[in-house]
């Protein structure tokens, strides 16, 4: 790995050259603060300040061991609340102009910005010495979530990706009773949520829109090529175009398929296979639209089984397709949770169900749920996610497990970026030279298939044009 | 069966007064000509004469060794090809005038018409003991279904729905096979198609438009409810609207279901339960528009044991969503053929095909290499799928008892394991107010089903999904 690692390191600097600066010229133990006194307070600096930044600060400044100091955002209308809350906070519009020069005043960056830029930026405070904690999807890429679980123990800081569910007590309960051996062996989790509760899957948005005064374009797209603002990107539809986002997997994988994943203890996956909903706009030639993330999909992971046991089939469902009820479970009883998702783990003798964040976890028939006596084996995390991160970065790195540190939550990412490496393979197209009756071009599409992975390597062994989706090329001069 | 019986009859007779006139007063004998020499042309009626129907009446006249009697279109572009084919054939709008008119000189009608209209022009001409060749699938609703493979007996009528595919020799290949134990006991059968490829899910049409002076927009509604000309509606498009058509399944699922159904003697279904693809308008907004069918669904169909048979888990998937790939298909082997598939499973293998059948395979493929696989042991058709409406005019000149591939008493219930998934899939969408005034979707459950009476015995709603009312026209 140390190749990639040097490679990425390349990538990031010339994207960060603050940050390469830092990290080449001051020796590690001046940059970062190191251990603090726990007396002292953790200086948060904000990457994205609206939205889900806007209540992820809220959630810091509940603990009184947290300092908002810094705030930044490309939109003034979505800092307006953060601004409001955290008034002597100096705001920032480019993250980068801020890490430069309030490197020594900040000991922990929390980023909360569209997926394409969560890595960048990242990395870029982790090199600085900086703890820091990402919103899920870690990252947009497969490369990207790797080199960020490197760097993490590489820079020693402390991490934690915003899947706020990992701290519940649901997760918990469930790896209590698998350790138990309740249900035996895992050999298939099904996983699904409602999202996208937008539209997405319809291509490009058509409307032509002046860039809104509060809004500094080109800080938003960040890392992402250069093109045209529509006003449907901003706040949150970006999460539907690969440019930006990584759709309703990139959305609520990490949250559904954490309790399973971390229930199970999974890995790498090293199959990839799935189907999308099509979009048919007009009769019989269906739209194509690559760069949207589908409005439906089903998507079927293969993880090796580990020491001697079985292997894991994960299969994910989303936009409304749900898994068929489990037998176990009767007629009116809830499945998953009210509507917008769930988990259902089956092992060789018995299954797990839950709802969206590990929540509410049942054994099956829910009636066994009571009946098992399984003793209370994992800490519970009381003072929850946002509060556990803080007090770890002031106790130092190594010191205080949190729920979701980047060497779990990476390869967790990873996994639900493999799902999207597969649908967007799906769409690879290629004119075929005949056409049909219609006169119509007629295309092939050859990555329809059971994508072999080779997760050391980070590459599909099996149809080499899937391996574009690994890595993608950052804007020139990022 | 005596009392639904009776009762399809007068709601039948309400839609079609002529055809009841005619079934009371005439007596049977003096209506159909009986018994046909096979020298005879059978003399054909065509109702709705465009689209599939410029496949299936060509096939049917054979060159000229029948018949095209008469023909009935509500729409003077789509009758166009017909019309200029057979210009000494009596062209109608209406198919009850032109029952009544031509009553005497024809001895069977080929319906091919939006699906709402199958049930009442079928049910009207078996009546004046026509022969019928309806295509598929055979009826809009369940109970239509029902009614329309009861009187197929009752007026000793040849029939036949118009799924090709069961004329085929591929369909007869993996009757046999399976029935020979092929594959031990099968016991998951998953099928599924690419259908919808026209939009579903989207908002109703709307607008003022002026009906064009070709078509008869009264007559195209026939039985469905009273709405404004849209010309979103026609031709085709009408697949996506509960009004008039039945979605992917309606499409595509004779196709592939009669396969399975055939082979395993499925029979009526015990459960269904779906779900499918949402719509969005904007952040939050889901759009349910119960005028239409989804953009697409996944749904499970539950059979009984069946004499020595294991029950059988049938899973639907269309609009793009597929099936998982089988273990053992290779990585880089071909699923999906264009219009979909179906993959058998039992307790001793696995068999995968395309579209009637075709191309059936063991899996792993390896399997069928330098293997001879048993012959049909069923009489293959002249023609295979492309003598599937031949056949129907052969049987029919040899009268009711001649064998056709998809008679009513094996499309009818075909139809309703088709017709199963879309009351399923209906009862998904269907929703209700609870106390507090938020929406609730109380038919998202397993639907349990009781074939003899037809009726979901844990969901009453969904019920309103099995009959639908007829507007009188």
């Amino acid at each position: 790995m140390k190749t990639r690692e040097n490679k990425s390191r390349r990538d990031f600097l010339k994207t960060g050259s603050l940050a390469a600066a830092g990290f080449f010229i001051v020796p590690r133990h001046v940059m970062g603060r190191g251990f603090i006194a726990p007396s002292d307070k953790l200086r948060i600096a904000a990457i994205g300040a609206g939205g889900k930044g806007e209540s992820d600060l809220f959630e810091f400044s509940k603990s009184p061991n947290a300092d908002i100091v810094f705030l930044c955002d490309v939109d003034d209308r979505q800092i307006k609340k953060s601004v409001g809350r955290f008034p002597k906070a100096k705001r920032y519009y480019d993250w980068r102009e801020m890490l430069e020069k309030e490197n020594k005043s900040i000991d922990a960056v929390s980023v909360s910005i569209p997926d394409n830029g969560h890595a960048v930026a990242a990395l870029t405070a982790m090199q600085l010495g900086k703890h820091v904690y990402v919103q899920k999807p870690l990252t947009h890429d497969i490369y990207e979530a790797r080199m960020l679980t490197e760097a993490a123990k590489r820079y020693k800081v402390v991490t934690q990706m915003g899947n706020q569910g990992s701290s519940g007590d649901g997760v918990r309960t469930m790896q209590e009773w698998y350790h138990a051996g309740i249900i035996g062996d895992a050999t298939e989790i099904q996983v699904w949520t409602n999202r996208p509760i937008w539209p997405q899957g319809l291509g490009t948005p058509k409307s032509t829109d002046p860039v809104p005064p509060e809004l500094k374009w080109d800080l938003w797209l960040g890392p992402a090529q250069e093109q045209t603002y529509h006003k449907e990107y901003v706040p949150f539809s970006w999460r539907g175009f690969w440019a930006f986002g990584t759709g309703a997997l990139g959305d609520m994988g990490c949250h559904l398929i954490d309790p399973a994943f971390k229930t199970v203890g999974l890995g790498y996956p090293n199959s990839v296979e799935c189907s999308q909903v099509s979009i048919f706009e007009k009769a019989w030639t269906p739209e194509y639209f690559p760069e949207s993330c589908p409005a439906a999909s089903s998507v079927i992971l293969n993880f090796p089984g580990k020491n001697g046991k079985p292997d894991v089939k994960m299969h994910w469902m989303d936009g409304g397709i749900i898994p068929q009820r489990p037998e176990e479970l009767g007629a009116d009883e809830q499945f998953g949770d009210n509507g917008g998702g769930g988990v259902l783990i089956i092992g060789t003798k018995g299954k797990i169900m839950c709802g969206t964040y590990g929540s509410d976890p049942k054994l099956l028939p829910t009636s066994k749920t009571k009946e098992v006596n399984v003793p209370q084996t994992i800490a519970r995390v009381p003072e929850g996610h946002y509060v556990q991160w803080i007090n770890a970065c002031l106790a130092g790195y190594g010191r205080k497990e949190v729920s979701s540190p980047f060497e779990y939550a990476g390869p967790l990412t990873e996994t639900i970026l493999m799902g999207n490496l597969a649908l967007r393979t799906w769409n690879i197209r290629v004119e075929k030279t005949t056409t049909g009756n219609s006169g119509r071009p007629q295309y092939s599409y050859p990555g329809r298939k059971k994508l072999i992975w080779d997760a050391v390597n980070m590459k599909i062994s099996n149809f080499d044009e899937a391996n574009q989706f690994v890595k993608r090329e950052y804007r020139k001069g990022w | 069966m005596k009392i639904k019986y009776n009762k399809s009859r007068r709601d039948f007779i309400k839609n079609s007064s002529l055809a009841a006139a005619g079934f009371f007063i005439v007596p049977r004998h003096v209506l159909g000509r009986g018994f046909i020499a096979p020298s005879d042309k059978l003399n054909i009626a065509g109702v709705g004469v465009g689209g599939r129907a410029e496949t299936n009446l060509p096939k049917a006249y054979n060159n000229g060794s029948d018949n095209i009697a008469a023909l009935c279109d509500v729409d003077d572009r789509r009758s166009v090809n017909a019309r200029t084919k057979w210009p000494k054939s009596p062209y109608y709008k209406d198919y009850r005038i032109m029952l009544d008119k031509e009553g005497k000189n024809i001895d069977a009608v080929m319906i091919t018409t939006p699906d709402h209209m199958h049930a009442p022009i079928a049910m009207a001409a078996m009546e004046l003991g026509k022969h019928v060749y309806v295509e598929k699938p055979l009826t809009h609703d369940i109970y239509e279904a029902r009614m329309l493979t009861a009187a197929a007996k009752k007026y000793k009528v040849v029939t036949q729905m118009g799924n090709q595919g069961a004329s085929g020799d591929d369909i007869r290949l993996i009757e046999t096979w399976l029935q020979d134990g092929l594959l031990g006991d099968v016991h998951t059968v998953h099928v599924w198609t690419n259908r919808p490829t026209w939009p579903q899910g989207i908002a109703t049409p709307t607008g003022q438009f002026e009906v064009p002076g070709e078509l008869d927009w009264n007559l195209w509604l026939g039985t469905a409810p009273q709405r404004d000309y849209n010309p979103a509606f026609l031709p085709a498009i009408w697949r996506g609207w509960v009004d008039y058509g039945s979605g992917s399944l309606g499409d595509m699922g004779c196709h592939f279901i009669d396969s399975p159904y055939l082979a395993l003697k499925l029979g009526y279904p015990i459960s269904a339960e779906t779900s499918i693809g949402s719509v969005y308008s904007g952040y939050f907004k889901e759009v349910i528009n119960t005028e239409g069918f989804p953009p697409s669904a996944k749904t499970y169909i539950q059979f009984p044991q069946r004499g020595s048979l294991v029950p059988v888990k049938m899973i639907w998937y269309d609009g793009g969503i597929l099936p998982e790939r089988p273990a053992e298909l290779l990585p880089d082997e071909e699923m999906s053929k264009v219009d979909g598939g179906m993959i058998f499973e039992g307790t001793k293998g696995k068999l995968m095909a395309g579209k009637f059948g075709a191309n059936a395979t063991l899996l792993p493929t390896s399997l069928m290499k330098d293997r001879v696989m048993a012959k049909s042991k069923f009489p293959l058709v002249e023609g295979s799928t492309e003598g599937h409406q031949q056949q129907w005019v052969k049987a029919c000149k040899m009268g009711y008892g001649a064998y056709t591939s998809s008679d009513f008493a094996l499309a009818g219930p075909l139809t309703e394991t088709v017709l199963m998934g879309n009351l399923a899939v209906r009862s998904y969408q269907y929703s209700e107010n609870d106390s507090l005034g938020n929406k609730i979707f109380p038919g998202r459950k397993k639907l349990l089903w009781d074939g003899e009476k037809m009726e979901v015995t844990n969901f009453a709603p969904a019920n309103q999904f099995v009959k639908r009312q007829y507007r009188t026209y």
